[in-house]
């Protein structure tokens, strides 16, 4: 059927078009571009509806665009990039409500709104990507869209951050380019839905293959800011509030984890992974990310700083339950991108809600914020409660997998411990932070304070979406066991893909 | 006939979930300001839901929730049936004795709210069937129970506070770890499963110790006599009663309750684990001046006991039906007495309506000791009949140590009894009349439930013969006069004072001085200390120091140098081939 190949482009037009009229637009002319963004927002949301529903009953959805006799851009949904978009199109919704009121009267909201909408789409584009080569499209392209928004402020620490960022991004571009055209030149077009086909060249080309695995990961692990490649991220955090929410949770990190994914899954395919003793870096890689991220994240007073340092740790759950390499882990890791991401775009919001209505940037001047702002630091409570892994929160499904993956293969039972760990790092750097909020009292006045509005405690539209994200994280860990949840959406692809 | 009702269908089922939804449900109406009135006046009430379903609901009823969390079963059992009526009575009695106590507290409702939701995850960890649902409501009760210990906010509460939420923390992880090891290799998780399941000693160990914090296990009860006097008395009622059991009754679900299984070293440990816990609460309680610390010590002594009468349990496997009836028996009999000596502390004494009260303080104090015809000594007679069945060395030595068991016990309570009566009066408050009625309830508990609740009934038969009166007797009179004679002869004042929280002074540094208890000058020692902590700092800082200086590095060296190296390296390897 015809409507089932235009799907796809639907779905990446459906904000990549507002985004292009968005640039249009007069400064001043804020209804329209909100009513664009909105209708963008929620048109996306129907179609990916749509999609999921059709992949769930079998159906497949496909388009193709070649460029030379043997190169195609291939864009085809399979159950893990439904996964993906369905993230992604539903954080940027709540993302786009919220950066409309936070961005109210700032300048250059044109610029802003038109970047933002063109990067949803691009990140919707890595997840629908079929092979490599439009993966690594796409993926350099959201270098290029996602470096205006990290800018935006103007200052001199953005600049010099969006330059660090620039200098990562390409750099692992580059290794990423090189890597996808050797394998081209090795085994032809990788698609992503035959995941068999390295495998003939196991025995003629087995160090080729390791080196550009290594070469692939370098690539797109400095987006999933593995140590030592995560350097931008906590610079990157000066961007405005919005913008780190939406590179933390979907698009940036989260494109990096994905890639992981994809190419630990699809690409290689876990037999030849593992045969070629790929799994194990990956697995130690991750483990140092994890630790060394959360011990980095106590340090920080600035409260977005130790929210990014966070993420780098966090993120790395993912790679570490791929790379284990089991059903279970599989699904831990698959899971939390997630549930990392609803928990942390909360956080994120939160830390913009305090930094702009009372001008609070640092952890050490926060106490009894939580009387000032209690719904916002509710929903903070509920989604650092999940970072720590307490159940039954979103996180703690994820570790739970993780865990019960890591026992059950062979000679990663220490990983546990790793794990367990990193739960009571978390919670060395969440715990203080709630209980100054909520149990100490204010100790100097704040350094500004833009009023109540209404009966809301700041502009109802910041405060709405890190409610809703905190009341969904709590839910989809709560009602995991539910046919609706990211689990049994997981656990539909593992058993269809990647199932033992 | 309405136990009939209740036992076929639905109805039973929405008893079952009204018991922890209900308080859920008023704790959401105080979060509100409109609704907070209404709220108050529904807190006290919320636990009739579960106390209808421990008297009514017959066991084996059980609900299947198969989308929540991760598959969950609620339900009642016979063992859960004890634990559910003992925190129906001590949460139900300490809500009202609390609307009293806190009086016009412009903080009563944050109180209540935690109240009711540390109270709702109780209720709701005794009904669960499954284990995560287990780990679920534990872990939500141990956290939530924070908003309680610290509600004053001073000090010593924000530090009692702190120790109690990093024990939480590694009890969590302990539990996290053991709870997934185990989950490894179940075919499911539900709790019959689980008691039927061999584990393995890692797992078993993780949990045993996670479980024990909670408990009180020695050396991890630290936190116990550092929560309980900064808590208000409602609080420390329901901490010591009720909510220290939650970690016994992990124990019960989650050690295996078979009689195939025998876990060598097990028994034996857990016993001799429980005794000195027994000896060591004690002797640590009478060197204690505050009520309520006297109080926490006595709990974790008597903790020691049932944690010994588990390890009869694991010894003698075939005797686990016994040893868990005499368990909940002794769980509920602790549980009320303790909970109503806890609530007698936060009476004001000397108002009208509660002149009794000194007198009728006695029966729960001396029910502790065992003195016959109380709940006390009936728990202790089920406690001998499960020593009897116990192999040889085993049967002489605790037949020898029990008594003893006893008299420390007499001394403690003794000694708390002074304490109290030495007290100055405290000054006339609002509530005292809601007090001494919420108080006179959950006495009467203490007195009455002996006879009337079943399981306690059957042993309650034979406290009355003779030369059992004589057993119960001896070590509290012996007990008696031993602290009459220290009384009279023992110049008081000189006695040796630790620091409430014990052991836990070695590893505080000075800026934390004890201000509840008076520090005996060893200035020695404290030089030693100063000089261990100022060691451990600087590591700290030095590992802070090149952490800080690492990551520096890394954010220079940026990626283009290494991605021309690789480059680089990866031509090299080209050009070699």
């Amino acid at each position: 059927m015809i409507w089932q190949n235009w799907l796809l482009i639907m779905i990446l037009l459906s904000s990549l078009v507002p985004g292009l009229i968005i640039f249009t637009l007069a400064e001043s002319n804020r209804a329209w571009r909100t009513t664009l963004n909105l209708l963008g927002a929620t048109m996306k949301m129907v179609l990916v509806l749509v999609m999921i529903i059709g992949i769930s009953q079998g159906h497949s959805f496909a388009a193709h665009l070649s460029l030379l006799p043997g190169l195609e851009l291939v864009l085809r949904a399979d159950p893990l990039s439904a996964l993906f978009v369905a993230l992604s199109t539903l954080l940027w919704l709540f993302t786009t409500i919220y950066a409309v009121a936070y961005l109210e009267d700032a300048p250059n909201r044109s610029h802003f709104f038109g970047y933002f909408s063109i990067c949803v789409s691009v990140t919707i584009g890595i997840a629908l990507a079929g092979n490599l080569l439009t993966f690594l499209f796409f993926f350099e392209m959201l270098t290029l869209t996602t470096y205006p928004l990290v800018i935006h402020r103007g200052t001199a620490e953005a600049m010099a951050a969006g330059r660090l960022y620039l200098l990562y991004s390409l750099s692992g571009g580059l290794l990423l380019f090189v890597g996808v055209v050797w394998l081209h030149v090795l085994a032809g077009q990788i698609d992503f839905s035959r995941p068999g086909l390295l495998v003939p060249l196991l025995v003629q080309h087995r160090q080729s293959l390791i080196l550009i695995f290594f070469l692939l990961m370098a690539g797109v692990g400095v987006k999933a800011a593995l140590v030592p490649l995560h350097g931008w991220l906590p610079r990157a955090m000066v961007a405005p509030a919005p913008v780190s929410a939406l590179l933390h949770a979907v698009a940036v990190v989260k494109a990096g984890a994905f890639g992981i994914m994809r190419i630990v899954l699809d690409v290689y395919g876990l037999p030849l992974s593992r045969e070629l003793g790929l799994l194990m870096p990956l697995t130690l890689a991750a483990t140092l990310t994890i630790i060394y991220g959360s011990l980095l994240a106590i340090r920080q007073d600035n409260l977005k700083r130790r929210l990014a340092y966070s993420t780098v740790s966090q993120v790395s759950y993912i790679a570490l339950g791929i790379s284990i390499g089991n059903p279970l882990a599989i699904m831990g890791g698959m899971v939390h991108l997630v549930h990392q991401g609803i928990m942390k775009i909360t956080l994120f919001f939160c830390a913009g809600n305090i930094a702009e209505t009372l001008g609070l940037h640092n952890i050490s001047r926060m106490n009894g914020v939580g009387r000032r702002l209690p719904l916002t630091m509710a929903a903070f409570t509920l989604a650092a409660m999940g970072m720590i892994g307490l159940p039954p929160m979103a996180g703690f499904v994820s570790k739970w997998y993780l865990g019960l993956g890591a026992i059950e293969q062979p000679g990663h039972g220490w990983l546990l411990v790793v794990l367990v760990l990193s739960s009571l790092l978390n919670a060395a750097y969440f715990l203080p932070i709630i209980y100054g909020a909520w149990f100490r009292k204010q100790e100097e006045a704040w350094p500004e304070d833009s009023g109540r509005k209404g009966n809301w405690e700041c502009h109802w539209m910041l405060v709405v979406p890190p409610l809703i994200t905190a009341v969904v994280s709590l839910l989809v860990g709560l009602l995991a066991n539910s046919n609706l949840s990211p689990l049994a959406w997981v656990r539909f692809i593992v058993s269809t893909r990647y199932g033992p | 006939m309405t136990s009939q009702l209740l036992n076929n269908g639905q109805a039973g089922v929405l008893l079952l979930s009204l018991v922890p939804g209900l308080p859920l449900l008023v704790a959401l109406l105080l979060v509100m300001r409109s609704s907070r009135r209404t709220g108050m006046r529904f807190a006290a009430w919320s636990t009739l839901p579960a106390l209808a379903a421990a008297l009514l609901l017959q066991p084996g009823i059980d609900l299947e929730v198969a989308w929540f969390f991760m598959g969950g079963r609620m339900g009642i059992d016979e063992m859960g049936r004890s634990f559910l009526l003992l925190a129906a009575l001590v949460w139900g009695a300490a809500a009202w004795f609390a609307h009293g106590y806190l009086g016009d507290d412009p903080q009563r409702h944050r109180f209540f709210f935690f109240y009711l939701i540390t109270m709702a995850f109780n209720f709701g960890l005794i009904l669960a069937q499954d284990m995560l649902g287990f780990y679920l409501f534990f872990g939500l009760m141990s956290i939530s129970a924070y908003g309680l210990i610290v509600h004053r906010g001073s000090p010593e509460a924000r530090r009692a506070g702190r120790v109690y939420m990093v024990l939480v923390m590694v009890g969590e992880i302990l539990l996290f770890s053991g709870m997934v090891l185990m989950a490894a290799r179940l075919p499911d998780l539900e709790l019959a499963t689980i008691a039927a399941s061999p584990t393995g000693n890692l797992s078993l160990t993780l949990l045993f110790i996670g479980f024990g914090i909670k408990a009180g296990l020695l050396p991890l009860h630290v936190w116990l006599p550092l929560a309980h006097p900064v808590a208000p008395a409602p609080a420390s009622a329901v901490l010591s009663g009720v909510m220290i059991k939650a970690g016994l009754l992990g124990w019960l679900r989650f050690l295996p309750m078979s009689q195939e299984i025998i876990l060598p070293g097990w028994g034996e440990a857990l016993i001799i684990l429980g005794l000195m816990a027994a000896f060591y609460g004690v002797a640590i309680g009478l060197t204690q001046t505050d009520t309520k610390t006297i109080l926490a010590y006595s709990s974790i002594s008597q903790m020691g006991i049932m944690t010994m009468l588990v390890g009869c349990g694991l010894l003698a496997p075939n005797q686990w039906p016994q040893v868990a009836t005499a368990v909940s028996i002794y769980a509920l009999h602790h549980g009320l007495a303790k909970a109503s000596l806890f609530l007698a502390t936060g009476l004001p004494m000397a108002q009208k309506n509660s002149q009794a009260a000194p007198y009728l303080i006695l029966l729960p104090a001396l029910a502790l000791a065992g003195l016959p015809l109380t709940s006390g000594a009936i728990a202790k007679f089920a406690m001998k009949e499960i020593v009897h069945g116990l192999p040889a060395p085993w049967l002489t030595l605790l037949g020898c140590v029990l008594p003893l068991t006893a008299l420390a016990t007499t001394l403690i309570v003794c000694h708390f009894l002074k304490t109290m009566a030495a007290r100055q009066p405290q000054e006339t408050a609002r509530g005292a009349a809601v007090m001494t009625r919420a108080w006179l309830l959950l006495w009467l508990a203490v007195a009455l439930l002996p006879w009337f609740w079943p399981h306690q009934q059957a042993y309650a038969a034979h406290v009355t013969q003779l030369n059992l009166i004589w057993q119960g007797l001896w070590p509290v009179l012996a007990g008696g006069a031993m602290m009459l004679a220290a009384w009279r002869w023992w110049p008081s004042g000189r006695g040796i004072s630790v620091p409430a929280g014990d052991i836990l002074w070695i590893f505080w540094s000075q800026d934390h001085p004890p201000t509840a208890a008076k520090r005996p000058p060893q200035q020695k020692q404290r030089s030693d200390k100063e000089a261990l902590s100022q060691q451990l700092q600087q590591i700290f800082h030095l590992v802070a120091r090149h952490s800080r200086r690492l990551e520096k590095m890394l954010m220079r060296w940026s990626l283009t140098g290494t991605a021309y190296l690789l480059l680089g390296l990866l031509f090299l390897v080209l050009l070699l081939k």
